[in-house]
């Protein structure tokens, strides 16, 4: 049992012995498997033959970077002190951080008594983040062998269903944000509407939204400090 | 050329899911999730081994080890909805792929929305062929590629960047990028509502119920992660019914 009660001593030790080995693990890791995500889009062009112009990737592109470009950002810096730098890089690339890795991270520190942000609470929750991408991972499989299963004896009536999946999601998700923020969510849905109808390019349209939220958000924020 | 393109568009009418659920997909699409199953394993061997310099027992791992995995079955059973729902658009493999990475449900959709949208079709509608499919599989691929970049090459210096950021206000960048978020799914949303009466039907549908459902986990909070998918369910029945019986 290590006797190692300098505190300085640990930190190094910490440091040298984990953190070090940690972030060029994790980087490696991260570079790797990020690489692999595109062999799907890959093998549709090279083995199949199907892939739209670069200049439609393009604009497809261009239309969710303009909105998710902060995020990516302001994310992670905002799971950051929870998570500790492990639980960054094991959740950034196996990704449910708020539904599966933080429940699991904080339950392990509870279970063991070791508190968020501390060495020890980074490790614990970094061997129960790792757990948790093996039990989800599990689900999600079982999910999709049964689902396949499943979608093959639904009736037609109830798959074509699904084609409304995506106005149904969204409008939960923004039901969730309208909880909080009252003001803003009736005021960009509103604008939003406006903008689909109105007579402009559609290259103009999602940057018209995007630049709308982020300045009447600036605007919002800056006059309820006040 | 694109409109050319647009008409040339093969493998529409749902027949792009041959290609979607073919066994090759399913092999391009495993490499991927195996890296992160590595990736896991390394971590929670690394973390086990640094545990007795802080003073970590065995039980305390155990006892981790355990929080962690059942921690993760509530979580894994919700996944199930939305599992089926985006299968039904994006084919089971590459669904599977992107569940299991980064990338909530809601992320997946609007990149391949974003996708459709540049294609001039609707996501999984009629002219929603094998290019329209190709295109979602881009952006999704390249929209997830945003926090793969960061993590690459600020995660590290993460300490740094928040002690930079604190200086600052912190929470207006939170705000701020809370409302570019909220602006980008309502623009998704608002193009679905005035995109016809189901998808209307679904969108107003699946707020109102999202709202119930919301209120109720309030009491029984052990049922909030089951919520978007349940309201989804419902939401996209009730579309279809008003539209199918109410012709």
């Amino acid at each position: 049992m290590s006797n190692v009660h300098n505190t300085e001593d640990v930190d190094k030790r910490f440091h040298e012995e984990y953190t070090v080995k940690m972030i060029k693990r994790g980087r490696l890791t991260t570079l790797i498997a990020a690489l692999l995500t595109f062999i799907p889009a890959l093998y549709l062009w090279l083995a199949l033959g199907y892939k739209p112009s670069w200049s439609l990737i393009g604009q497809g592109w261009a239309i969710i970077v303009s909105s998710y470009l902060i995020i990516y950002f302001v994310e992670p810096l905002g799971f950051y002190p929870v998570m500790g730098l492990s639980g960054i890089y094991i959740g950034y690339l196996a990704g449910n951080i708020p539904s599966v890795r933080l429940p699991a991270m904080i339950s392990a520190q509870v279970a063991t008594g070791c508190e968020a942000g501390t060495k020890r609470g980074e490790l614990v929750g970094t061997i129960a983040i790792g757990m948790s991408v093996f039990v989800n991972l599990a689900f999600v499989t079982l999910a999709a062998i049964t689902g396949v299963a499943i979608l093959n004896v639904l009736p037609p009536f109830i798959v074509s269903a699904f084609d409304y999946t995506l106005p149904a999601i969204l409008g939960g998700v923004i039901a969730q944000y309208f909880k909080k923020n009252k003001v803003f969510v009736p005021l960009i849905l509103a604008i939003c509407v406006v903008l689909q109808k109105a007579p402009l390019p559609s290259v103009a349209k999602f940057p018209s939204a995007i630049l709308l939220s982020f300045f009447i958000g600036y605007f919002l924020y800056k006059s309820k400090k006040k | 050329m694109d409109s050319y393109l647009l008409m040339a568009d093969t493998m529409t009418n749902k027949a792009y899911l041959d290609v979607a659920n073919s066994p090759m997909m399913w092999a391009v699409v495993i490499p991927t999730v195996i890296m992160v199953c590595i990736q896991a394993y390394i971590f929670i061997r690394d973390a086990i081994k640094a545990g007795p310099i802080v003073g970590l027992t065995k039980q305390d791992t155990k006892e981790a080890m355990r929080a962690g995995a059942i921690c993760s079955i509530g979580p894994g059973l919700s996944m199930f909805t939305v599992m089926i729902a985006l299968m039904s658009i994006l084919g089971g493999p590459f669904a599977w792929l992107r569940l299991s990475i980064i990338g909530t449900i809601t992320t997946e959709m609007l990149g391949a929305t974003a996708g459709a949208t540049a294609m001039g079709v609707d996501l999984g509608g009629l002219d929603y062929g094998i290019t329209a499919f190709s295109c979602s599989v881009w952006v999704i691929t390249l929209n997830t590629w945003g926090f793969f970049i960061v993590n690459l090459l600020f995660a590290h210096k993460m300490e740094k960047v928040k002690m930079a950021v604190e200086r600052h206000d912190a929470h207006m960048f939170d705000a701020v990028g809370l409302c570019v978020m909220i602006g980008c799914v309502a623009m998704f949303l608002a193009g679905q509502m005035v995109g016809g009466t189901g998808k209307f039907i679904a969108a107003i549908a699946g707020f109102v119920i999202m709202t119930i459902l919301v209120r109720i986990s309030e009491k029984y909070p052990k049922l909030k992660e089951y919520n978007l998918g349940l309201a989804m369910l419902a939401a996209i029945f009730i579309a279809q019914f008003v539209v199918q019986i109410g012709g």
